[in-house]
């Protein structure tokens, strides 16, 4: 069998020499999806870490790109694909030439300041894919709490830890009954990739995946161990990999043995503070996560 | 003023482009920003040495083997085998796999089953031609190998596929020695061995069969060669201190196995004693068993001091062998009605004798005799050193030889048992393969006594042929648990190969151990770890956010590029194979 080292394109679309922090799971993240995608692909990319690399000059990611505002993303899908469809009708672009249009935005410009612009492009079925670089606060202006910061995190807006509990994007998304919601992560490329592919090569409608990227920066761990915490996170169970292909789930990895959630939100600072009944708390729902998961 | 103008020619014609333009706004790679001026910790790839490889005596080149049996490429799997083992069908067999203990896979389930892997592709390779994986040019120099057990036999393979003439002398009338005469075929059936004989003797070697050096021909005469390997084994019956041993019916264990081996009869009565705790001792006993005789075995010791291998003992008890420990001869006398009277002295263990193991010494005058028809004594054997001038040294009972092989004469040069390492057909191929390179080197007028000053004598064909893709062999370290990262790694053990049924076997020599199937064999493969060195899995490459992990086209092998390389060390962590070490920029 050969694996995916093999089956990805050797082209790099995404170039080295790019700013991001060492260890950031967001230059594997677009390495992946151009590597998958193509040269043939325009990003609508709002402000987020990997505007950084991609639209600050010099310019690493090497595909038409829209650097848009935090909020409208989606609907950069939104006028990107339309553009395509009447270009397409005029005849200025080949009928047959396959675009893939994507948005890239992070936790925050997708779950709090572009929700609404996330949920109209989804009702619309706009032809896209959108990706959520679900990175568990605002890293880029400062580590801030977004909506989909984990209950009892630290971060510089809630130094005493986050009394909220996260919004649970994915299967928000999964309501609009868009073609494809995934739930992918770094630590696992054959399920990201093959997911990006599916939703690839799906007809012409809005496909969601939600990427969970570890942020040694921001969650406080060394950089060597961002796959091991992504990695951890879907072994413990707090993270499950699903995808919901035109509203039938399916889980795509259930850990043999779940191994206890400490041992996932021991090695990250941004947990340091977590008394032994917040773990708990927290194991117990990924517990009864998984109960209702069963059927 | 032209409006459109003013934008530019791109604006102008965006509607024209025939590609979609590059990035929205400038366009500029980023080659000239040096990311890897923000490191301080550098990742380095570099391959470590399996403890597998490192734990078998005969150097095999086990992980690529084994690796490329996972992958379905059995040709590379079959040459990287036969390039460093001439035997790997008896190996497969016989050879009590210290690889397997040293497997880094046994602390996190089962250790891989290395020799049922190289059994497997022995078996299915049987019916194929053998050729060695490469033969070098011809070289214009003769040697000579005495002896053609499995040190003389593989020497004289090395020697061959380094491009020498080599001529064999055996005494007997059939190659093989210890394995040919000494293990019965339930354990190594013969075909096996001669098969893998043939293949050796095919390579254009030349064999002087019957020709006992110092009785059919002078030991000088092996001078007109221009280097001489003596690997004469040890057959010689150790002197015996019990009275009474040259009685009618007395045997040594291993002439005993050589007359049934070689002429497949041997009269025995009902009851047969059979003395030692060695594995001759088991194959004697399992051969009675065979021959519808139930052996008792006297030992001195008790089980857990046994020099035999486990598995064989308890072979051997399955099958009927009565078993009594804390036992040692001291008379043998001709009984007055028929057979042989044996004394024996009960023994006690008490403290520990020089060589660790616990000391067995006589229990205060308790005595107990047994009545049989035939004793025989497996308590070891001595090599014979009669023929040798007196020029060659000895050390105590042994043959003195150095490091890499050479006696105290230049040009004799020595291996298996006649020197000092244990006695077992692993020891025996890696001696022999010492000394052929050794021999290489001296033929060719290198001074060896520098070259191993310099650590540059090789202990394997690979690396003395330059076929080992690591830069630096020699250099490396062992891989170690804490290397691994096994969270790629799925737990999961294949079926064992079975053994024929007790009541089967015992009935003739068929084949006791069953190998694996191919199928099974590349299953199995797949369960090796691969420690230490990189099977292009690819995390490196496909996890490093700077993409400054590549293939390097010239050597197909990953390399990193420090001019973008930030040192996150992700490279390093997720490693499954630990063949990326990481240490701070700068540290020497």
């Amino acid at each position: 069998m050969r694996t995916l080292a093999e089956t990805l394109p050797k082209e790099e679309l995404f170039h080295s020499g790019h700013p991001l922090c060492p260890g950031c799971p967001g230059g594997m993240m677009l390495r992946w999806i151009t590597k998958t995608l193509g040269k043939n692909s325009i990003c609508s990319m709002a402000a987020t870490c990997m505007a950084l690399p991609a639209m600050v000059y010099p310019h690493s990611l090497e595909i038409p790109c829209l650097y848009i505002a935090m909020a409208p993303s989606p609907a950069g899908i939104t006028g990107v694909s339309a553009a395509i469809k009447i270009l397409k009708r005029k005849g200025r672009i080949p009928a047959d030439r396959k675009i893939s249009v994507f948005a890239l935005a992070g936790d925050g410009s997708a779950g709090d300041i572009g929700m609404a612009s996330l949920s109209g492009a989804a009702e619309r079925n706009d032809d896209g894919i959108f990706f959520c670089f679900d990175n568990e606060a605002y890293m880029n202006t400062g580590i801030q709490r977004s909506s989909s910061t984990p209950r009892f995190s630290w971060t510089t807006s809630t130094i005493k830890g986050k009394p909220e509990k996260k919004k649970d994007l994915p299967r928000i998304m999964a309501a609009h009954d868009i073609p494809y919601v995934a739930t992918v992560s770094v630590a696992y490329p054959d399920d990201f990739v093959r997911k990006l592919e599916k939703a690839r090569d799906m007809e012409p409608g809005f496909k969601y995946l939600h990427v969970h990227s570890p942020c040694p920066t921001g969650w406080r761990f060394p950089e060597s161990k961002t796959i091991e915490i992504a990695r951890l996170a879907v072994e413990t169970g707090l993270w499950i990999l699903y995808e919901v292909d035109h509203g039938s789930l399916k889980v795509n990895f259930r850990p043999e043995k779940r191994r206890p959630i400490e041992d996932y939100l021991r090695p990250q600072g941004r947990f340091r503070e977590l008394s032994q009944k917040d773990i708990q708390s927290i194991q117990d729902r990924i517990d009864n996560r998984w109960r209702d998961m069963r059927n | 003023m032209n409006k459109s103008k003013a934008l530019g020619p791109d604006i102008q014609n965006l509607y024209t482009y025939s590609e979609l333009p590059i990035g929205a706004t400038a366009v500029g790679l980023p080659e000239g920003r040096e990311t890897g001026l923000w490191r301080y910790m550098r990742p380095t790839i570099e391959e470590k040495i399996p403890p597998c490889q490192e734990a078998c005596p005969a150097g095999n080149w086990i992980q690529r083997f084994v690796d490329a049996t996972a992958s379905g490429n059995l040709d590379e799997a079959w040459r990287a085998l036969k390039l460093e083992n001439p035997f790997p069908g008896v190996c497969g067999r016989v050879c009590y796999h210290p690889c397997e203990e040293s497997c880094i896979r046994k602390e996190f389930d089962v250790s891989t089953f290395i020799h049922l892997i190289e059994r497997s592709l022995a078996d299915s390779f049987f019916n194929e031609r053998l050729t060695p994986p490469i033969i070098r040019k011809k070289q214009d120099k003769k040697t000579a190998v005495v002896g053609s057990g499995p040190a003389g036999l593989a020497c004289a393979y090395f020697l061959r596929v380094l491009g020498y003439e080599v001529t064999i002398f055996e005494a007997r009338n059939e190659l093989g020695g210890i394995p040919q005469t000494g293990i019965p075929a339930y354990r190594l059936p013969k075909e096996i061995l001669n098969k893998e004989i043939g293949d050796i003797i095919a390579l254009g070697i030349e064999v002087r069969k019957g020709c006992r050096i110092g009785k059919d021909m002078d030991f000088s005469e092996l001078f007109t060669y221009d280097a001489i390997f003596l690997a004469t084994g040890a057959h010689q019956t150790p002197p015996v201190n019990i009275p009474g041993v040259t009685n009618e019916g007395v045997y040594q264990g291993m002439d005993f196995l050589a007359r049934y081996n070689m002429e497949s009869s041997i009269d025995v009565g009902e009851r047969v004693l059979v003395i030692g705790g060695g594995n001759v001792a088991i194959d004697v006993s399992r051969t009675l068993i065979r021959l519808g005789i139930q052996p008792t075995l006297l030992y001195r010791r008790t089980r857990s001091e046994m020099p035999a291998h486990s598995e064989e003992i308890d072979d051997a008890l399955a099958e009927g062998a009565r078993f009594q420990y804390l036992l040692s001869p001291f008379s043998i006398r001709k009984s007055e009605k028929t057979g042989l009277i044996l004394e024996c002295a009960k023994m006690k263990i008490q403290g520990v004798d020089p060589d660790g193991r616990p000391r067995a010494v006589p229990h205060e005058g308790k005595r107990v005799s047994f009545e049989a028809d035939q004793v025989i004594l497996a308590i070891g054997e001595v090599p014979d050193f009669s023929y040798l001038p007196k020029e060659i040294d000895l050390i105590k009972d042994l043959l003195w030889v150095n490091e890499w092989g050479q006696t105290s004469v230049e040009k004799v040069f020595a291996g298996g048992d006649m020197i000092d390492q244990p006695w077992n057909i692993s020891e025996a191929i890696g001696s022999a393969k010492r000394a052929a390179i050794a021999m290489d080197h001296f033929l060719k007028g290198d001074d060896l006594q520098n070259l191993f000053r310099q650590g540059a004598l090789a202990k394997t064909m690979r690396e003395h042929l330059d076929l080992d893709l690591s830069p630096e062999p020699g250099h490396r370290e062992v891989a170690t648990f804490n290397d691994l990262n096994l969270s790629y790694v799925r737990s999961f053990s294949s079926q064992l190969s079975g053994k024929l049924p007790t009541v089967e076997r015992i009935c003739d020599f068929r084949e006791v151990n069953s190998g694996l199937d191919l199928d099974a064999a590349i299953k199995e493969a797949g369960r090796c770890l691969s420690c230490g060195v990189c099977k292009m899995c690819g995390n490196c490459y496909l996890f490093c956010p700077d993409g400054a992990v590549q293939i390097n086209p010239t050597t197909g092998r990953y390399a990193i590029n420090y001019q973008y390389c930030k040192g996150c060390g992700i490279c390093q962590n997720e490693c499954p194979v630990g063949a990326i070490t990481i240490e701070a920029e700068g540290a020497m």
